[in-house]
């Protein structure tokens, strides 16, 4: 009985151990940005769920396109009903893995490269990124930034406006981790 | 027995609940779109303005955001109700002119002041959206209303009193975006006039419905038609107005075609006033242009190129 309690106690203490490996984003904001002949876009989204396992290195992101705000009202309702699709694809996902093995116990800023899967607008493709990794004590900051190519995503603008949008949008991104602990 | 299978299934248990508490490893992006509370969502785009053709939509315009409208409603085309070839089907004409400008004062309330030119009315206007049509059914429609009031400084002897040249528009607007290519509204409401010929009500009830149908990327068929009860004993012959368009949008413009027998643009006026029918070749071509212009500080707020 006694070996039967240890277990049960060394059980819930890995559990405890493998939560601290887990982090969540606890804050963040993406924006991106066109830089187009007749007018310069941005939009911004406070809504960055993300994960990042230290155990694995893995890393996912989940941003609601819905999220991103706009300077101009009619702009926004364009971006999710005619180039994004919001209501059929409603969120930006990204599913990767950091390729570097780093030491998370070690406060520092790293540079690392990631290597995954972003899916935006039901289009799915492998990306090869970089990104800045602060770890502090308890909290680590992520720091990226990268672009995107309209077309490898099927996302076609207007004949007529275009002019005023990008062909390549550059993203930057930044989140805020905190380890995660289930409720 | 007991002594074995007891500390088995606690084991048992144990680790059930331990997985259960531990990450699904495998699908990083399924744990968090489980976590992540699926927020509700209002549906965007029913309409693509504050109007089908002749009747309201649920659309407002959205915080800080100044629409400056120029509606125009051309001459009835046939000849019948006096258009024909020596007006160019109405082109010579203009039934009704409206300079309006609508402001967004949140993204639920507008309110609005504008000209028209057919009985030289002055409108202020109020519009609030109640509730929106959500992405999670919560509210399967939008409800919107809306109301205005108009001044006429028409030079009539009929205006023996300032007090008569006062009319009121009441609606309620319940619109639903069945699909990304169909959206329904309807509306009803009371309209009261200060004065009335002898034949007529003061108050009076209408009922009103349209579509919008896309049927390609940009381009939609529109339309609506208004019924005001109790007009068929007038001596003035009274007609329902119907509109029909194309919509076809342009990048940030929404470049409409319509035909309607309505004889003017304000509902005071069309609702009660319509003495035009398609079958006498009353229908006149009308268009809008419309700007919007961003006010407030986020939205004036230039990008920096080198951020």
């Amino acid at each position: 009985m006694r070996k039967i309690i240890l277990y049960i106690i060394f059980l819930f203490c890995c559990s405890a151990v493998s939560a601290q490996t887990v982090f969540i984003a606890d804050s963040g904001e993406v924006t991106f940005y066109s830089y187009a002949l007749l007018e310069d876009i941005k939009a911004t989204s406070k809504s960055v769920n993300s994960i990042l396992n230290t155990l694995n290195n893995e890393i996912a992101f989940m941003i609601p396109m819905r999220s991103f705000q706009f300077a101009k009202a009619l702009m926004q309702e364009h971006f999710n009903e005619k180039y994004m699709e919001s209501d059929k694809y409603p969120q930006a996902l990204y599913k990767g893995t950091i390729n570097e093995k780093l030491d998370y116990s070690k406060p520092g800023t790293y540079t690392v490269t990631t290597k995954g899967q972003f899916t935006i607008h039901g289009v799915a493709k492998e990306i090869n990124e970089k990104g800045e990794l602060k770890i502090d004590n308890g909290s680590i900051i992520l720091n990226t930034e990268f672009f995107v190519a309209l077309q490898d995503y099927n996302i076609t603008k207007p004949s007529l406006v275009f002019n005023n949008i990008a062909d390549t949008i550059q993203v930057k991104l930044k989140a805020f981790y905190i380890p995660f602990k289930k409720k | 027995m007991i002594k074995r299978i007891l500390p088995a299934s606690l084991l048992l248990f144990v680790l059930f609940v331990n997985n259960s508490r531990c990450f699904a490893q495998d699908d990083l992006l399924k744990t968090l779109q489980s976590m992540v509370i699926d927020h509700r969502e209002n549906i965007i785009a029913t309409f693509k303005g504050d109007k089908i053709i002749n009747i309201q939509t649920n659309e407002t315009v959205r915080k800080n955001n100044l629409d400056f409208r120029i509606g125009h409603l051309f001459g009835n085309i046939g000849k019948e109700s006096g258009g024909g070839i020596h007006n160019f089907y109405g082109f010579d004409q203009s039934a009704d002119i409206r300079i309006a400008f609508h402001y967004g004062i949140t993204d639920k309330l507008m309110v609005g002041i504008s000209r028209a030119k057919r009985n030289e009315n002055f409108e202020g206007l109020v519009k609030y959206r109640v509730f929106e049509q959500t992405t999670d059914n919560h509210f399967p429609f939008a409800l919107t209303l809306f109301g205005n009031s108009t001044y006429s400084i028409k030079d009539n002897s009929i205006f023996r009193k300032d007090i008569y040249r006062i009319t009121y528009c009441a609606q309620l607007i319940l619109a639903r975006k069945f699909s990304k290519n169909f959206s329904l509204v309807l509306t009803s409401g009371l309209i009261h006039r200060n004065f009335v010929n002898a034949d007529d009500e003061n108050n009076t009830y209408n009922l009103s419905g349209g579509f919008r149908y896309k049927f390609t990327r940009s381009a939609s068929f529109i339309a609506d038609y208004s019924h005001t009860f109790g007009r068929e004993f007038l001596s003035l012959p009274h007609y329902d107005a119907l509109g029909l368009g194309f919509e076809v949008e342009t990048g940030g413009h929404v470049f409409s075609l319509m035909f309607s027998n309505a004889s003017g643009m304000l509902e005071n006026d069309y609702l009660v006033n319509t003495v035009d029918s398609w079958g006498k070749g009353g229908i006149k071509l009308s268009f809008i242009i419309s700007r919007m212009f961003p006010f407030g500080k986020e939205n004036t707020k230039s990008v920096k190129k080198s951020e």
